[in-house]
């Protein structure tokens, strides 16, 4: 743990140094690729970026200036916004963890649920639904299903707010708890599908391996029922390597999480990087890249701390 | 004694692949898919013989309305028929390069590490594993913008954060493969490592990496149909995503204009899954028995 | 004779393949007394588990199915039984050991949590009592320092260890019936007498009746006190124990006694430098009919054999083989 711990930081370092380095790596000055197209660029502005972000110095010296706002928490500032970055991320970062947390509930649970389910009988028609959900839950664009979702349940059928995160009149208290979670229904449902069909098929996987092991054939000389024999000492081994493959897709669910909320004008990070890389707003968008990849890391760890709490052969030092 | 019923005469590993690959019912309706998805690329587009980037007909015209333009129009008028057809060659193009570019990537990386092991194998594990944590989109999103959106740009851009899975899988392959009698045979006789590498090991470790370089294929789509919906491919570009996107604001007024290019996108993906799980099923001997 | 615990009649077990159903266990009769020990014996493939597991009714589905024939417990036949009825049985009046304690233990509890699964599963008692009798259990199935071994993992331990867990896992509700599938076959040679010792000391403690499955003619013939030999889903032989090994009437029977190693043999084993064999191979279950399985491995067997429709032969009161020609004497 504690490696994977030391790990992290040196992964959210790289992502310093990444980001150190595209800027000076695009074709151009550099002073003008900060400022951007939409800023005019005239000498004087240019100038002063050149100050600020210390870009009349030596390469090394600049680095570590650079470096050293940061760990200060200075992510610089907004040029659209005017305003610091680190508060501006700050303040979309709720909204995306809620989308996607509540995603990864509805991926992982109703994923490995149907997984279960489908492997008690392999050549079942629910196994060949769970199979074919599957391959259509992957081979479907997430932003154009939260489109048709849109269309359908939002607008021929308007049970759900069309975009957005809360109504305009609700506020306070449980009413707006109620209201935000109306409003994060289909985008967390879209950003679900595509994830739970690949859990399932994981879970699916795992499961039929488990059920053929000695200790289920074990539970069952028990005298468990067949639910218990399932959900408790089935599920309990088959959800691994789903907690596996969650750690590894963290990148791709944030991935996902940016066209989730372009789609339902959800007011996450993803939402804010798109408009920002619109604007050429460079250091809002090297914070959010930066943000991110702290997003993942510490999920990731939060993973790994699931696994090892579900796999007691891991605790106690067997392997790692 | 009785002849065993199940008995055959042993084939060549390619042939019995083959076999089990035609015989998959799945793998071969994604190869009809694709083979029609293809076909309309190629043929489509003069056949129909409509501009897909000109103003052909009023805006907001619903399919089958008139029958100059069967799947409608969009906000400015443009053909959505000729779109998806003009389409087709460009993200199937965009789509495949940049999955190779990805394989050729990981299958390097991969390679080296699996095949070195100790400190190569930590050092370009712990590369790979920090392109996998980084979310990619919005890494080829500051791509696409650092560096003016191009053909060349986007297909790079694609490759260089789609390569990780396929670094992970060669190296497992490679290190599978690598303490194998006919390699350690090979070494014995004193093969440079390159020989080895490349000549010796990688034609065996081939099978379960075409299958799942298929699967790339498809990831590759998906991923430049974001990128294009989002406004950051190559505007000089008419891909599926980029009709999505630019109908984005108009989609209560001319759903169809975002719902056939999101078909055409979804049948091309699933025809090339179905093709890449059915060449896993045929390559990977672990799973013929199920 | 006393009512049997356990009468076993005509049995018989398809199993679905790809080549059509094939039939695994083939007409098995047997019974089973209070306290008694039945060995089974055979090859592996002969239906010797099939037969445990069409017993505790958990014949692998879809593939598997109970043909025919019935499963009497205390009169009761198992076979008709409904699912709710067998669960109360399996673990509580019925239980079973498995070959492989590596991997018959969940892994991700503790095996305290899984022996208390198996009281809870059959008895409403209080948590207290159910942590006393899941420390006790250990106690006497030889874990020292049981307390604190109930609150381990199954990797934890040892594969001996290991499968007196599983053994107390069985034994806790105290069953009727103990089915001991190859208990010893996947540990070492030192641990293997202990664990058999155990189950007979348990046995004996309890009067317990045992099915104990093995390959091993010698394991077999020690602690039995009948003796049943399959060969390819069929019950060839059974009896007595000391008849079915010393007055053998089927050849393959000989042959798997032949087969155990012993120190007489030592010196005549220097001569050959080899333990005996049986020539040929356990035949395709989906090539056979009503005729003798064994005949084409079989020194004796002549054109009659191979035309012989198979029934069992009744040698004396309780021995029966499934021989043409151990009625006329011709084997023994």
């Amino acid at each position: 743990m504690k490696q994977k711990l030391f790990f992290a930081v040196v992964l959210v370092c790289s992502v310093v140094v990444l980001n150190f380095f595209l800027i000076r790596l695009a074709p151009g000055d550099p002073a003008m690729t900060l400022a951007g197209q939409a800023g005019g660029a005239d000498a004087e502005t240019l100038e002063e970026i050149r100050r600020t972000y210390g870009l009349d110095r030596p390469l090394a010296e600049q680095f570590f200036v650079y470096a050293g706002k940061i760990l200060t928490g200075d992510l610089g500032t907004s040029y659209y916004f005017n305003l610091p970055v680190s508060g501006l991320i700050l303040e979309r970062l709720f909204p995306t963890l809620l989308l996607v947390l509540s995603s990864l509930v509805i991926s992982v649970g109703l994923g490995t649920f149907l997984g279960v389910l489908a492997a008690r009988n392999p050549r079942g028609p629910l196994s060949y639904i769970v199979t074919a959900v599957a391959l259509g839950g992957y081979s479907v664009p997430t932003f154009w299903l939260g489109q048709m979702l849109i269309l359908a349940f939002a607008w021929y059928v308007p049970i759900f707010p069309v975009d957005g995160m809360a109504g305009l009149r609700v506020r306070g208290g449980l009413n707006q708890i109620v209201d935000v979670a109306w409003h994060l229904v289909l985008p967390a449902l879209t950003l679900g599908v595509a994830f739970m069909a690949q859990y399932s098929r994981v879970s699916r996987a795992a499961m039929l391996e488990v059920l053929d092991s000695d200790y289920i054939r074990t539970a069952r000389a028990k005298g468990a029922s067949e639910p218990a024999v399932l959900f408790v000492h089935g599920l309990r081994n088959a959800i691994l390597p789903v907690i596996t493959l969650v750690g590894l897709q963290l990148g791709q669910i944030l991935s996902g999480a940016v066209l989730v909320e372009t789609v339902f004008n959800w007011p996450g990070l993803g939402r804010l990087a798109l408009d920002s890389i619109l604007r050429r707003d460079y250091p809002t968008i090297l914070g959010i890249l930066l943000a991110s990849a702290v997003v993942v890391v510490v999920i990731n760890l939060a993973t790994e701390a699931i696994y090892r709490s579900a796999d007691p052969r891991l605790r106690s030092g067997g392997r790692h | 004694m009785a002849r065993d019923p199940a008995f055959h005469p042993p084939k060549s590993p390619f042939v019995e692949a083959m076999a089990i690959f035609l015989g998959n019912r799945a793998a071969m309706a994604g190869l009809i898919i694709l083979a029609v998805v293809i076909l309309a690329s190629l043929i489509g587009p003069s056949l129909y013989g409509v501009d897909p980037k000109a103003t052909v007909n009023a805006p907001f015209l619903p399919p089958m309305e008139d029958v100059a333009s069967p799947m409608g129009t969009d906000y400015i008028g443009r053909d959505v028929l000729a779109g998806i057809l003009s389409g087709g060659p460009a993200t199937i193009m965009i789509g495949t390069s940049a999955a190779l570019v990805a394989v050729l990537i990981g299958i390097t990386l991969g390679a080296l590490a699996g095949y070195y092991g100790g400190l190569i194998d930590t050092i370009l594990m712990r590369f790979t594993e920090f392109f996998q944590v980084l979310p990619a989109l919005l890494f080829a999103m500051v791509l696409m913008t650092l560096f003016t959106p191009s053909l060349r740009v986007t297909i790079i851009g694609i490759g260089l954060v789609m390569w990780p899975p396929t670094a992970r899988l060669a190296r497992a392959e490679f290190m599978k493969l690598r303490n194998m009698d006919y390699v350690r045979a090979e070494r014995a006789m004193g093969a440079r490592d390159r020989r080895i590498i490349w000549r010796v090991i990688l034609p065996n470790a081939m099978p379960p990496l075409i299958a799942a370089a298929a699967l790339v294929v498809g990831v590759s789509i998906l991923f430049e149909a974001g990128l294009s919906f989002l406004g950051l491919g190559d505007p000089n570009i008419r891909s599926w995503g980029e009709m999505i996107g630019s109908n984005r604001d108009y989609i209560f007024d001319c759903p169809w204009a975002v719902f056939f290019p999101g078909i055409a996108i979804f049948l091309t993906v699933l025809g090339v899954s179905l093709v890449g799980d059915g060449l896993n099923d045929a390559m990977n001997p672990r799973f013929r028995e199920r | 004779m006393t009512e049997p615990l356990l009468a076993v009649e005509n049995l018989c077990v398809d199993f679905a393949t790809r080549s059509g159903p094939v039939r695994v266990l083939n007409d098995v009769s047997f019974t089973l007394a209070p306290g008694e020990t039945l060995g089974i014996v055979g090859e592996s493939g002969c239906g010797k588990s099939m037969t445990s597991l069409a017993v505790m009714g958990l014949v692998p589905r879809p593939n598997g199915r109970i043909a025919s024939g019935r499963i009497l417990f205390r009169g009761e036949d198992l076979v008709r039984a409904p699912a709710r009825r067998m669960r109360q049985i399996r673990g509580a009046a019925i239980s079973m050991i498995f070959q492989e304690p590596m991997t018959s233990l969940n892994p991700i509890f503790t095996v305290g949590r899984q022996i208390a699964e198996a009281i809870r599963l059959h008895e409403d008692v209080s948590k207290a009592e159910v942590r006393n009798r899941v420390v006790d259990v250990l106690g006497r199935v030889g874990i020292p320092d049981p307390a604190r071994r109930a609150d381990e993992y199954p990797h934890q331990l040892s594969g001996g260890m290991r499968q007196r867990v599983m053994i107390a896992m069985a034994l806790v509700c105290r069953p009727q019936i103990l089915i001991a599938d190859e208990p010893t076959t996947a540990l070492d040679v030192t641990v293997q007498a202990q664990i058999l010792d155990l189950i007979l000391r348990l046995q004996q403690e309890e009067n317990t009746a045992v099915i104990l499955i093995s390959h091993d003619m010698g394991v077999i013939s020690q602690v039995s006190d009948r003796v049943m030999v399959m060969y390819a889903g069929r019950a060839i032989e059974k009896g007595p124990c000391r008849d079915v090994v010393e007055a053998s009437a089927h050849p393959y029977t000989r042959g798997l006694i032949a087969c155990i190693p012993d120190i007489d043999r030592t010196e005549r084993m220097a001569e050959s430098d080899r333990l005996p064999t049986i020539p040929g191979i356990v035949p395709d279950l989906r090539a056979l009919g009503e005729t003798c399985a064994f005949a084409p491995r079989c020194a004796l067997a002549d054109a009659a054999c191979e035309a012989w429709k198979v029934a069992p032969i009744r040698l004396d009161d309780a021995h029966v083989a499934a021989c043409r020609k151990a009625a006329r004497g011709i084997v023994a």
